[in-house]
């Protein structure tokens, strides 16, 4: 009872309290597993689902996720984000690897005809915080070159390889690795040393 | 692979964007142990791709997720609190200790004593490598009835000189693994609960060799003994100079094109 109420407070202390929930779930407490994917898993639904194209394949990745976070909460670092950027980078990993044994033969070309008319819709639970980051996050993007901020689109959430993107896009391989290299510096400086 | 390559491509390593030759070389750059900035460069890009995640509105997913869930926690309890220090080559090294805890048995642990006499002069290069010894060595007792690669482990476990190295994960994979390397690193045996072959797929073993822009080598398939996953890197390519060990996922067989289809662990042998 003591715990759970603790969860609760944990929770509504935001991000820190995510962190404090991972420290939970290490210890092996349930609950606070179930807390934290109230939490973030609508995030690692969102990348899921944008690199899979598919709900079924999407929530397979979601569930594969949690139950790696339940085996494996003692290895989270706070330096290495906020667990919400954390659990989604492990969606997108296993997202990834699904999109590739898969096969590439028609991904590069899907990946060109889709544009973000694929992205869910906001929640209508979603939290002023979690707008204010998404606004920051795609402002930071769109600050970027069109050209630029294409490679980025099709590496980061269409999956592709760099060689991919130079196909698909019918850009020289070394003009897309530019793209890349200036883009993520620039994505850098916008997000990582502007307060968020 | 120099640092200032490897910074020109940090920021697709860090979107998972660079091809299975490029990643392999880049892993093994970062696990060498000198740099200039190499790992803060990584670091960097690697929290700017995390964020990028925020830009999609989020998606629910069906209740039925969360059922599938606690279904499957409830199989088992979460591994054991490790404590670690701190550093990448030291999490590593946990990672795969971890690995090796989940499938200890009271009787292993009898047989660690035994073993323990045994591999007094055995002389490891990594931060817990007691614990690597111990553990590595009760697995390999484990296994050695019925396994001639792991009595040859155990009899390279032993010998003068001998170390155990970590494998560390990649691309966010859930698996460890260790190898034990002859002090002329001339023969290495990898070790590991986490990959057994299936019915469809393979796990390759690959030799990095020394030199810019060297492609990895194939040096043969992980075999399974008693739930444990043994490979033997191939000592003719051992013996022409390595860098770095590496595993890959591979379809059955191993890979169809003579590069790592998905690169699952690494280890650096240099330094």
């Amino acid at each position: 009872m003591v715990t759970s109420l603790w969860i609760l407070l944990v929770v509504a202390a935001g991000a820190a309290g995510a962190q404090e929930l991972i420290g939970l779930i290490a210890r092996g407490n349930r609950g606070a597993l179930r807390s934290l994917y109230d939490g973030v898993s609508g995030r690692a639904m969102a990348i899921a689902l944008r690199i899979l194209g598919s709900t079924e394949e999407a929530e397979e990745i979601v569930q594969d996720t949690f139950v790696e976070i339940w085996r494996r909460a003692s290895e989270y670092r706070a330096e290495r984000g906020a667990p919400a950027a954390w659990i989604a980078a492990m969606a997108r990993s296993r997202a990834i690897d699904r999109l590739r044994e898969r096969g590439r033969a028609d991904k590069a070309a899907r990946a060109m005809a889709s544009e973000p008319e694929r992205d869910p819709q906001p929640l209508p639970f979603e939290s002023a915080a979690q707008g204010q980051e998404r606004a920051r996050v795609r402002a930071a993007l769109a600050s970027l070159p069109a050209e630029q901020r294409r490679v980025v689109e099709l590496a980061y959430f269409e999956g592709l390889t760099q060689t991919e993107i130079a196909r698909a896009t019918g850009d020289p391989l070394g003009t897309v690795k530019t793209r890349i290299r200036l883009a993520m510096e620039k994505l850098a400086g916008v997000l990582l040393e502007t307060p968020g | 692979m120099t640092c200032a390559e490897f910074k020109e491509l940090v920021g697709a390593l860090a979107l998972e964007a660079l091809d299975a030759d490029e990643l392999l070389a880049a892993r093994a750059h970062l696990a060498e142990p000198r740099h200039e900035g190499c790992p803060e460069a990584f670091a960097r890009a690697t929290a700017t791709a995390r964020l990028l995640s925020g830009a999609l509105p989020e998606a629910k997913p069906r209740d039925r997720v969360w059922r599938t869930i606690a279904e499957r926690i409830g199989e088992r309890a979460p591994r054991r609190r490790w404590a670690v220090a701190s550093g990448w080559a030291a999490a590593a090294a946990a990672a795969a200790v971890a690995v090796i805890l989940a499938g200890r048995s009271a009787r292993l642990r009898t047989e660690l004593e035994a073993a323990r006499a045994g591999t007094a002069a055995v002389q490891t290069q990594v931060a817990s490598s007691a614990d690597l010894l111990r553990q590595c060595t009760a697995q390999l007792e484990g296994a050695k009835t019925t396994s001639g690669l792991a009595r040859e482990a155990i009899v390279l476990l032993e010998r003068r000189g001998s170390r155990v190295v970590a494998f560390a994960p990649q691309g966010g994979v859930a698996a460890g693994a260790l190898a034990v390397v002859a002090s002329d690193a001339r023969r290495a045996i990898l070790l590991s609960t986490a990959l057994l072959p299936t019915a469809t797929r393979d796990y390759q073993l690959w030799i990095i060799p020394p030199g810019k822009g060297a492609a990895p080598i194939p040096a043969g398939l992980v075999v399974a003994a008693e739930g444990i996953a043994l490979g033997d890197f191939e000592p003719k390519v051992l013996a022409r100079g390595a860098v770095a060990l590496a595993i890959s996922a591979e379809p059955k067989g191993g890979s169809p094109t003579g590069t790592p289809t998905q690169v699952v662990l690494i280890a650096a042998l240099a330094g």
